[in-house]
Parts: structure tokens; sequence; C-alpha cells
């Protein structure tokens, strides 16, 4: 197993509150590692910290290989770490061109396939290009958000909560889009629905008041359902 | 009213409001982008007026009075931002009392150098004339003012639209921790921009000193406009600024004719209404900083 990212005892506080006390990942490459655990777990917290919104108080976080948790955010992500937040967080007076336009990176060879890529995965995009970021349905705006996360040639994708605030119909097209996903990049997913979890994750890891209380591989966790009902609150 | 009367009242208007508006362009980008209340604005266009003159009297070149202005901008601009802004950030009021602070200090050195009294700031000779306009004679110093202030709008407009720095400048004004997040070293944009908001400060110095005269309070006196012109274009809004210089230069310039008494309560006036209708301003940002 080539351990892309890992988090080695990792500490977060924000303000005077201890989030992560001690957490520690790995998170393999070219497979889809899912963050599990109520609201409150710390999850969000995982992937702002592993990115350097809210750094480390104590532990290590290398991703391949080089400690990056001291470094700035942005020299972060330009490792190679994709990120799509919980809220989207697009730029709604920018247009769906202009949100893609400020994450691109790479050399325009690499961009116009990638784009080609996006247009074929989420063609609403390609229709609303020249269209403000606001203007979209929210299933839209998360389409958005992982196409930004997708126009550079990222090692890893840190996506958060992607299902969140979205009708069941929309869901089944992040989720058909998350799988297609699996075959470009590494992904670490945080989610709080389970039926999206258990159908792209390949492992997990179950975080309860920011303590790693449980990991494996997603087939034995779909056939504990004593875990799921207890971490997770599935109804069984 | 005549006319004549109208189009010399609204021509003296507009090039008024170009140089409100060369001021508040920096002044609401900076606070948009980075969400610095730098009051030390108004020493950039002070400064530009100052050291302009200076190098126009020196070499006889305006051009070269206008170049030497904006880079003194720019410089004051990097080295304000570094060194005083940065260790502020997120302080609104430190950044107030360091700001004011600032905004003396570079009052009081143009006093050390150039003395208080008010000097004069001769317009170049290729535009000295003025020209007759139904019967009226306006400078067209004040023409070449409209021109610059529409030209450098135009050039900014431009690179903050079809640019990848602008489109950054744009975003970093909705949500600069975001734009991080996409791998830009938005710091380096912030002294980017903050040094461009002085230069352009500096170039309406320069520019208003031969219709407005050098004298030391002149910076101080045009903060109060600019912030009014800031809060109707709306906070951040490049365009809003543009709009909003039209519209207090214009009310200054009608109002100073009419009703001089109460020209800046008209001002004032228009800002409170601006305000009651669309409290971000009329092009600003929801949920902006």
């Amino acid at each position: 197993m080539n351990k892309l990212l890992e988090l080695d005892s990792v500490h977060t506080h924000i303000g005077q509150f201890h989030i992560l006390q001690g957490i520690s990942m790995v998170v393999p490459e070219g497979e889809v590692t899912v963050i599990l655990g109520r609201n409150g777990a710390g999850k969000s917290t995982a992937l702002n910290t592993i990115l350097g919104i809210t750094p480390p108080s104590r532990g290590v976080i290398r991703f391949k290989g080089e400690e990056i948790y001291s470094l700035p955010m942005h020299s972060i992500v330009q490792r190679g770490i994709g990120y799509v937040p919980e809220d989207r967080r697009l730029f709604g007076t920018l247009t769906v061109e202009e949100n893609v336009r400020l994450a691109e990176r790479e050399k325009p060879s690499f961009t116009r396939e990638r784009r080609r890529l996006i247009f074929e995965l989420f063609p609403d995009l390609e229709e609303a290009w020249n269209r403000p970021a606001s203007s979209l349905s929210g299933g839209q705006q998360q389409m958005l958000s992982i196409a930004r996360g997708l126009v550079n040639d990222n090692r890893i994708l840190l996506i958060d909560e992607p299902s969140k605030g979205l009708a069941p119909i929309i869901v089944q097209n992040v989720m058909s889009a998350l799988e297609k996903l699996k075959s470009l990049t590494t992904v670490l997913l945080v989610e709080q629905n389970f039926q999206v979890a258990r159908n792209v994750g390949d492992h997990y890891y179950i975080l309860d008041n920011g303590v790693v209380v449980n990991q494996g591989t997603m087939g034995d966790l779909v056939k504990d359902t004593e875990l799921q009902k207890k971490y997770l609150g599935v109804a069984v | 009213m005549s006319l004549p009367l109208f189009l010399s009242l609204f021509l003296d208007g507009i090039s008024l409001a170009m140089l409100f508006f060369l001021i508040a362009a920096g002044f609401s980008l900076i606070f948009g982008l980075m969400s610095v209340l730098n009051l030390a604005h108004a020493s950039f266009f002070l400064w530009g007026t100052y050291v302009g003159r200076e190098v126009f009297l020196l070499t006889g070149s305006f051009l070269l009075g206008i170049l030497a202005a904006v880079i003194t901008g720019l410089v004051m601009g990097l080295l304000v931002e570094y060194f005083t802004i940065r260790p502020v950030y997120g302080k609104h009021l430190f950044q107030i009392l360091m700001t004011v602070g600032l905004l003396l200090v570079f009052e009081e050195l143009v006093k050390l150098i150039w003395g208080s009294t008010v000097l004069n700031f001769p317009r170049p000779e290729f535009l000295a004339e003025s020209i007759d306009i139904m019967g009226r004679l306006f400078p067209v110093y004040r023409l070449f003012i409209i021109v610059m202030g529409v030209a450098v709008f135009l050039i900014v407009y431009l690179i903050l639209n079809r640019s990848k720095i602008g489109i950054t400048v744009r975003a970093g004004v909705e949500d600069d921790e975001m734009v991080q997040a996409l791998g830009i070293d938005v710091r380096k944009v912030f002294s980017g921009v903050f040094a461009l908001g002085a230069g352009l400060a500096a170039l309406g110095g320069v520019i208003g000193g031969p219709f407005l005269g050098a004298y030391p309070d002149i910076g101080f006196e045009m903060l109060v406009p600019a912030l009014i012109v800031v809060i109707i274009g709306g906070l951040g809004s490049f365009p809003g600024s543009f709009v909003g210089a039209i519209i207090i230069g214009l009310s200054q310039s009608f109002g100073g004719y009419f009703i001089p008494e109460v020209a800046m309560a008209l001002n004032v006036s228009i800002m409170a209404l601006v305000l009651l209708i669309k409290p971000t301003g009329l092009f600003g940002i929801e949920g902006g900083h």
C-alpha cells in the first residue's frame, strides 16, 4: 500500500476547543477513503487541518512523505491537493468559466484536456459556462465545486460532504461523478450520508468527539450493522 | 438654468468625479479584498500632488511628473502595507489608529519639506488653454482629467475582468480564504492591490494638482468625499467607485453652485438614501468583507 497522505497523532484546537484529539490516519494512493461520524465529530476539521485552514497544534501530517503541516495553505495545495468544501464556497459573482479558470494551475494543454473531461462528467457546466455561479442550482454548484478540484493534476481530492443539502436525485448524480473520479485520483471524502459512503468508499475511519474510534475496509463496515447503529445512527 | 451653464457645471462635476474616483477606487478595493480600513490612503493622493509638482517644475515635463507621482504611490503603498498594515490585519481598531497616525505623519512630512502654504501647481502648457462651449469658456485641463479618469477606469476594469489576476482580486473580495485553498498566494495579491490602489490615488493627486492646488490638507479634504463615494458604490466594487464618484462629483458641482451652504449635507444625504435602499451600496456584494 502506497501511503499518499498520513496524519500522525494530530491535535487541532479552534479557540479554546480541542477538536481533534490525536487522530492518526493513512490514505492509500488510488483509493477512496471516507471519514464518517456524526455532526460535530471533527470530520470537516480534519480536512481543514490537512489544508492548513486550521493548522494542527500538535502532530505530523505527511503528503507523499513530505511534512506539510507547517506550510502556508497555498503551498500545501500547490503540492497537488484539491479541495471541494462543504458549502461549495463558489465565487458567486464570477462566471462558471472564471471559477474554473481561477483554480487552474497546469499548462494550457493539460487544462484543455481537463476542461473536456469536466464537460463530459458535468454537461450542465458547459451550458452554464458564461453564467454567474450564483445563478446555478444546488446540484450544479456542487458539480462546479468538484470541477474546480479536478482542473489540476491533483494527487488527492479532499471532498467535504458533497451530498449535503441536495435532493436525492441530485445525490445520485454526485455519487456517479464520485465513482468516475476514482479512476482519476485518490479521494479523501467526508460524508454523513452512509449510502453515498458505502457506494464509493474503499476504506473508512469513524470519528467521534475528535478521536478515531474505528477503521477498516468499507466491505467490513457494510456488514457490521451494530457499528453503523452505534456511531453513524444508521437505521437497520 | 441655461444649457451652457448646465454643461459647464456638468463637466466640472465629472472632472471632480474623476479625482474622487482615482482616490476611492483603491480605497474600496483594499477594503473589499483585505478588509483593511486604510485612512492613510489620502496620503498617497497628497504625496502624488507634491512629488508630481516637484518633478514637473524641475524637468518641465508633466509626463515625468505623472510618472514620478505614480511610482511614489506604488512604493509608498508597498512599504506601508509591508511594515504597518501586515501586523494589524483583521484588527480594525488598530488599523484606524495606525492609518490615521500615518496620515498625520505623511502630512507633517509634506509641511516639513514644502511648507504649509498653498503652492501653485501650474498647468502644463499644452493643456493651459480653454475652449468655448456654447459661449462659456471651459479649461481644456479639466477635459484632460476626465479623459484620464475614464481611461484609467477602462484599463483597470479590463484587467479586473479579463485577466487571471483580475479574477483573483474579484474572487478575493468575496472569499480570500477560498482563493488560498485554490493554491494562490493571497498575500502577494494583497500587496499588489495595495500598491495599485496607492498608485491610482497618487495619479489622482498629480493630475488634480493643477485643478485644486498643492497644500498639506488636500489629502484629508479628499478623504471624506472619497469615503462617501466608496460607501455609495459598495465596498470592494471597482465599477461602484466609478458610479459613486460621478454621483458625488455632480452633486458637489451642482450643489456647490445652487446651494453652497449645504453642498456637503447633500452628499451625505445621498449616501444615507442609498444605504436605506441598498445597505451594501449600489454595487456592493452581499456577504463580502
